[in-house]
């Protein structure tokens, strides 16, 4: 197992290049004269020239990059120009309420999904499993702001229940920080849990109808126990692959869900960096959104091994 | 006659809606002692399977037991609560699947599969389950069985998966063991030892064994009794001798002629019985076997047979009022053919 992750990690790299290279690409891409950005368009000629010289823009593309690499390597993202701090910094403040974020998000689809995949594939052409069937179209065709305005417009604004915008301060208590939680949480969570419920109620319903289901059942072992220890088992791999999927989903996607929120997180940072072109922290931003994305999927991958001992290491 | 372990009086199960039932077992009936071995023969979707898994209350998705009675040890299976019948299985009567690669679980160790029920069931400690099953596959002739327990299903030999399956099916010392198919996944050479080792497994341990299988080589060296199911039907059954000796129903017949003999000219060709099995979806009228029958008369079409008793205690008892094959027939006995069992 061990060399397996190693090997695994070994691939990483030439992805995490590559990555490097789109953002880095990014600031070429986008049209405009960065002194632009940074001086203002009234700036002088000598000024921008300075500018220039200081920030390397005048040496070659390859030069640029490879200051770039190193800059990165020592951990130096470059400056936010809308937050006036370090890119390292903000994003790193701003990561924890993220994974918060997603990490509540992701228990949740998980755990509803798959209980409600299994309850509906158990009984298969029942109401229930008709009833999952349309309970599921209809939260993977909601967009997810438009589910979170709605949730804001019930159990905020009419029913008074839940805070429906920001994070407490740090001093608030967790009660108050679970509260704040509830409505993104949902929101954020709800179309992977319909993506989770249905790939679970499909590997369920392959696996239940194995013979060595029969075998279980023909030993006496009681039906909760082959669910949990004979079902689940041999449907999970399937079902981990659509939960990695939607992690990475969840960290990106966790834009939408910060704004509709104002949950001060990676998202909301990278939707206001992106709204005033603060090019550092959206290069910053998605590299660290690729990261997340590439570790997620090894973890995933480490994880099948593990519940499909079938699949050979090498 | 010995007091039965388990007998099945009348059985049928019906499959799909109440409105268009498909029935794929009828009136079926059958009673093993302890020790006692039936082989219970048919071709494919002859309804074999389904009687056992009737009997196990194991029956698919829209399967349903529609009359019948199943008597195990005195207790009518049929009114137990699902709770009871669970008790039932895998230590009053236990199944050996045929398909040994796909009946145990992939994703779970061999030993923790076997050990399972001991544990939850039985309420051994961990300890003692492992000991047991090192136990048993010992028994079943696996070696190295410590470090066995450690394989996935898929790390070991089809033979040795059907092993484990058989020890499983013993583990909990059942009284009844229904071995459906349990050779048809293996080589020849391999057939041989575990039809020897289930046989051995039954006189030793005293169970009542009933061997489901498509094969009557494999019936002729184990069971005492033999029923010859078609159709969902059983048409012939009696004394192993009397099955091979002197067949009275055509089905029979025509099944045993249909095996290729060792001693057999190239040239001559084997005898197929011409036709397809029955449908369920589409039931015959009369006797299920007429449309493929040579004997056939216009009675056939119309009556559903009855079984009728072919000796004097009725142990020899068989589907087919015209009898082509009886004492008073004209057709003589012509020949016989005693298949050999595999031993």
């Amino acid at each position: 197992m061990i060399p397996f992750i190693l090997r695994r990690l070994i691939q990483i790299i030439p992805v995490i290049i590559g990555v490097t290279l789109a953002t880095f690409l990014l600031t070429w891409l986008i049209p405009g004269d960065p002194t632009n950005v940074l001086l203002g368009p009234d700036a002088s000629e000598e000024a921008r020239e300075r500018l220039r010289q200081s920030l390397g823009l005048d040496r070659s593309m390859v030069a640029q990059y490879l200051i770039y690499m190193s800059n990165l390597l020592s951990g130096n993202l470059g400056q936010s120009l809308s937050f006036s701090r370090p890119v390292a910094d903000v994003l790193v403040s701003r990561m924890a309420n993220t994974a918060l974020l997603a990490f509540a998000a992701i228990v949740l689809a998980s755990v509803a999904g798959v209980a409600a995949g299994t309850w509906a594939a158990l009984r298969p052409g029942s109401l229930r499993d008709r009833g999952l069937t349309i309970v599921v179209l209809f939260l993977n065709s909601m967009p997810s702001f438009w589910l979170g305005l709605v949730l804001i417009l019930i159990f905020g604004l009419h029913l008074r229940l839940l805070p429906v915008s920001g994070m407490p301060p740090s001093g608030a208590g967790i009660l108050s920080l679970a509260a704040h939680m509830i409505l993104p949480t949902i929101t954020l969570a709800a179309w992977s849990l319909a993506s989770i419920a249905r790939m679970t109620r499909s590997a369920v319903l392959e696996v239940i109808n194995n013979d060595f289901i029969r075998t279980a059942r023909s030993r006496g072992l009681s039906e909760w126990r082959i669910v949990l220890f004979h079902v689940l088992p041999n449907a999970i791999p399937a079902v981990l692959t659509v939960i990695g999927m939607q992690m990475g989903f969840l960290f990106s996607g966790a834009v939408l869900t910060e704004t509709v929120f104002s949950w001060p997180g990676i998202g909301l940072a990278m939707f206001q960096a992106i709204a005033i072109r603060d090019i550092p922290l959206i290069q910053g931003g998605i590299l660290m959104l690729a990261l997340i994305f590439v570790l997620i999927n090894l973890i995933v991958d480490v994880l099948y091994v593990y519940f499909n001992p079938k699949i050979k290491l090498n | 006659m010995p007091s039965s372990i388990l007998s099945v009086e009348s059985l049928s199960v019906c499959y799909g809606s109440r409105k268009n039932p498909i029935k794929v077992v009828e009136d079926v009936s059958f009673d093993v002692s302890s020790g006692e071995s039936l082989g219970i023969v048919g071709e494919s979707g002859s309804g074999k399977s389904q009687t056992m898994l009737a009997v196990l209350r194991l029956l698919g998705q829209g399967g349903e037991i529609t009359s019948g009675e199943i008597l195990f040890d005195g207790k009518d299976l049929r009114s137990l609560s699902n709770r009871e019948m669970k008790l039932i299985r895998g230590n009053g009567i236990s199944l050996i699947s045929q398909d040994a690669l796909s009946a145990l679980n992939p994703a779970m160790k061999v030993g923790r599969q076997m050990a399972e029920p001991l544990i939850v069931c039985d309420g051994m400690s961990a300890e003692a389950a492992r000991r047991k099953c090192i136990e048993l596959l010992d028994l079943v002739g696996i070696h190295g069985a410590a470090s066995r327990m450690e394989c996935y299903p898929h790390e070991l030999s089809g033979g040795m998966r059907q092993r484990v399956l058989i020890a499983m099916a013993i583990s909990r010392d059942p009284k009844v063991l229904i071995a459906d198919e349990p050779t048809t996944a293996l080589d020849v050479t391999i057939q041989a030892q575990i039809l020897n080792l289930i046989d051995d497994l039954r006189k030793e341990l005293g169970m009542a064994l009933v061997l489901i299988t498509h094969d009557l080589g494999v019936v002729a060296g184990i069971a005492d009794r033999v029923s010859v199911m078609y159709g969902g039907r059983i048409v012939e059954t009696g004394e192993t001798e009397q099955i091979f000796g002197c067949p009275r129903h055509p089905y029979t017949r025509a099944l045993l002629k249909s095996i290729p003999k060792i001693d057999q000219s190239r040239s001559e060709r084997l005898s197929p019985i011409p036709g397809l099995p029955v449908d369920p979806r589409a039931p015959l009228q009369g006797c299920s076997f007429h449309t493929r029958c040579e004997y056939t008369k216009t009675s056939c079409t119309r009556t559903r047979p009855a079984l009728l008793s072919a000796d004097a205690n009725g142990v020899h008892r068989f589907r087919c009022p015209v009898d082509p094959f009886g004492p008073r027939s004209n057709i003589a006995p012509g020949d016989i053919i005693r298949s050999e069992g595999r031993r």
